[in-house]
């Protein structure tokens, strides 16, 4: 562990707070509302011709559409050549899906294409595609409460989990499928306390799981039998087991001294788990890995800080990430390592990972190098091979999470 | 009661807030400042806690107001209305704090000579006012990121979710950056009294 990893100072919540709040005259001033108003009445709706109120700026707007749509003509003669010399690549197993605001989008890695695929009103949260490719499930508001699966090409959509007596709430995680396309596991609130959904795809009923206290991020064994989940209590956030009707729940990091930030891959062979945690007394985030049947823990970096591992599909290879810091920031950037924690080595700078394509010859990466687009990538685990699946000239923290490529990431 | 009277007490209790956001959709300019009037505090002190500045709170606030009215028509649900505003409110916030960081280089330099020359000693930080004011010297040194998740969580008092919901990230980002900018907030604070 480095010196830069180690908690400098120790601080108390209510320090903090004390410090931070803002004193009881912090209101707005006077004046405020009525500088609105005055604003909006001289801020006509955006027009056919945002930001270009004015006749001579709509000419120089109209030949920037002009050159736009040259320019997306020659990008199409480039892309049409590029697919042609892209004809033998993997695909990556199947599209990955990507939700921007309320519509649904699939990146066809053969085509280099981006279909749109459904727009919903209500927004679009927690997508997952199914480990086969074949459905694709996400929630949506109002709430957002509504659990919804259909097909990967739209058709289909259906609401699932009717059948529950009390709602359940999406909780913001990632929700996960079943590696025989049979289930859907998700982190949901039930009545203030954050549980296991689990949904059965055939019948679309719904099982709330969990203790009674705190489940959420939860992971599939690969037989759909259990689920893995973060338990959290008022002394301890560990990683526990149960089987898929909430029975046998059984803590696996208990003896841990860290607080783990909840299971992320459940090696195919069933053995282990992988996982971050933040060790209590150095106060640094590492990689480990956790023997389900004996509880058995192996801490797999040692290093600066490193977080959210994704364990590839052939289980021989983990994507991590790694933060070092250079005095003034903190740097952020994905590694990738033998799945004993061996070799690690750098795979993307000013990055963060979003896991494995399906069929495992992908790391999914957001690159964000200031002053460039920030840049969706699929990239071979040797660095061998780049493909860029989206550039957006802006993306505002956190960027790019609403994606999914069929198999659990962290 | 005039719409533009600050000192006015908000009517919320005798309109539906819905029917305030279609109306301020349809082009209603009285609904729109209503339900900023309304707002108009609560607005005010999260911009204040993330950018810790009389001009830049209100700036941010009145830049806000006038983004959310005119993109107000694509607003889909109107129950989402607050959410959307808060949110808006966030990014602003933070889109101030990168363009400050980024104009302000020499003042940066000025700042940590200030910095050294203030440095509260160890023994000094034991008085609850001076670690105070040595953590809010710590907290103008973070990222915007990193101000504006640690400002959410201490200053607004705002849980996991909430802050998942305002920035639109799953509630284990959420933790996992909260946690790393506190970590930043105690090194900074570690440097200023080294």
């Amino acid at each position: 562990m480095s010196s830069n990893d180690v908690r400098p100072f120790m601080l108390s919540d209510e320090a903090i707070r004390r410090a931070l709040r803002p004193a009881a005259d912090v209101v707005a001033p006077v004046g405020l509302v009525g500088r609105v108003a005055r604003a909006i009445a001289t801020n006509p709706r955006q027009s056919r011709w945002p930001h270009m109120p004015q006749a001579r700026s709509r000419t120089f707007y109209l030949l920037g559409q002009l050159l736009l749509v040259l320019a997306l003509l020659l990008a199409l003669i480039i892309g049409a050549i590029i697919v042609g010399s892209l004809r033998e690549r993997p695909t990556g197993g199947g599209p990955v899906f990507v939700a921007q605001g309320n519509e649904l989008s699939a990146i066809d890695l053969q085509t280099n294409r981006l279909t749109p695929i459904v727009v919903e009103a209500d927004g679009i949260f927690g997508v997952a595609r199914s480990t086969s490719g074949e459905y694709v499930s996400f929630w949506t508001g109002p709430g957002p409460n509504n659990l919804v699966v259909m097909h990967a090409d739209g058709t289909d959509r259906h609401q699932v989990a009717r059948n529950l007596e009390a709602q359940a709430t999406y909780a913001g995680g990632i929700d996960v499928w079943s590696s025989d396309d049979r289930f859907i596991a998700s982190g949901v609130w039930v009545n203030g306390v954050q549980r296991i959904l689990v949904v059965d795809v055939s019948s679309g009923e719904g099982l709330v799981i969990g203790p009674g206290d705190s489940a959420d991020s939860p992971i599939w064994s690969p037989d759909s039998d259990w689920v893995a989940f973060a338990h959290e209590t008022a002394a301890q956030r560990t990683i526990a087991v149960m089987r898929r009707d909430g029975s046998q729940i059984r803590d696996v990091t208990a003896g841990l001294d860290a607080h783990v930030s909840g299971p992320d891959n459940w090696s195919s062979d069933g053995t282990w788990i992988y996982f971050d945690a933040r060790h209590q007394a150095l106060q640094t985030s590492s990689v480990y890995r956790v023997d389900v049947q004996t509880a058995r823990v192996e801490q797999l970096t040692h290093g600066p800080a490193a977080a959210a591992p994704a364990l590839s599909p052939d289980d021989r290879t983990i994507a991590f990430i790694q933060f070092t810091f250079d005095g003034n920031d903190t740097l952020q950037a994905v590694f990738v390592m033998g799945a004993d924690g061996s070799g690690p080595h750098l795979l993307a700078d000013r990055a963060d990972t979003r896991g494995w394509s399906s069929d495992g010859h992908y790391v999914l990466v957001v690159e964000k190098v200031l002053g460039q687009p920030v840049e969706l990538l699929a990239i071979t685990p040797d660095g061998a091979e780049r493909r860029v699946l989206l550039s957006l000239d802006s993306c505002p923290d956190p960027c790019l999470t609403n994606i999914s490529w069929g198999w659990p990431r962290p | 009661m005039s719409l533009l009277d600050p000192t006015a007490q908000p009517i919320a209790g005798h309109l539906d807030e819905s029917s305030l956001v279609r109306g301020a959709q349809a082009g209603d300019e009285s609904a729109f400042t209503l339900l900023i009037h309304q707002r108009q505090h609560q607005l005010y002190r999260m911009a204040w806690s993330i950018l810790r500045n009389d001009a830049d709170a209100l700036d941010a606030t009145q830049d806000t107001c006038i983004k959310v009215w005119r993109e107000l028509p694509q607003l889909r649900d109107p129950n989402r209305f607050d959410a959307w505003l808060m949110r808006t409110l966030v990014n602003r916030c933070r889109d101030m704090l990168r363009a400050r960081k980024r104009s302000t280089v020499r003042e940066i330099r000025m700042a940590d000579d200030s910095v050294e020359a203030a440095r509260p000693s160890n023994r000094a930080l034991a008085d609850d006012l001076a670690e105070a004011d040595a953590i809010r010297q710590a907290f103008d040194q973070l990222s915007a990121d990193d101000r504006t998740y640690i400002a959410l969580h201490y200053a607004e008092d705002r849980s996991i979710a909430e802050i998942a919901a305002l920035v639109g990230a799953p509630e284990g980002t959420v933790k996992w950056r909260l946690s790393r900018a506190r970590l930043s907030l105690e090194r900074q604070l570690a440097r200023q009294t080294r």
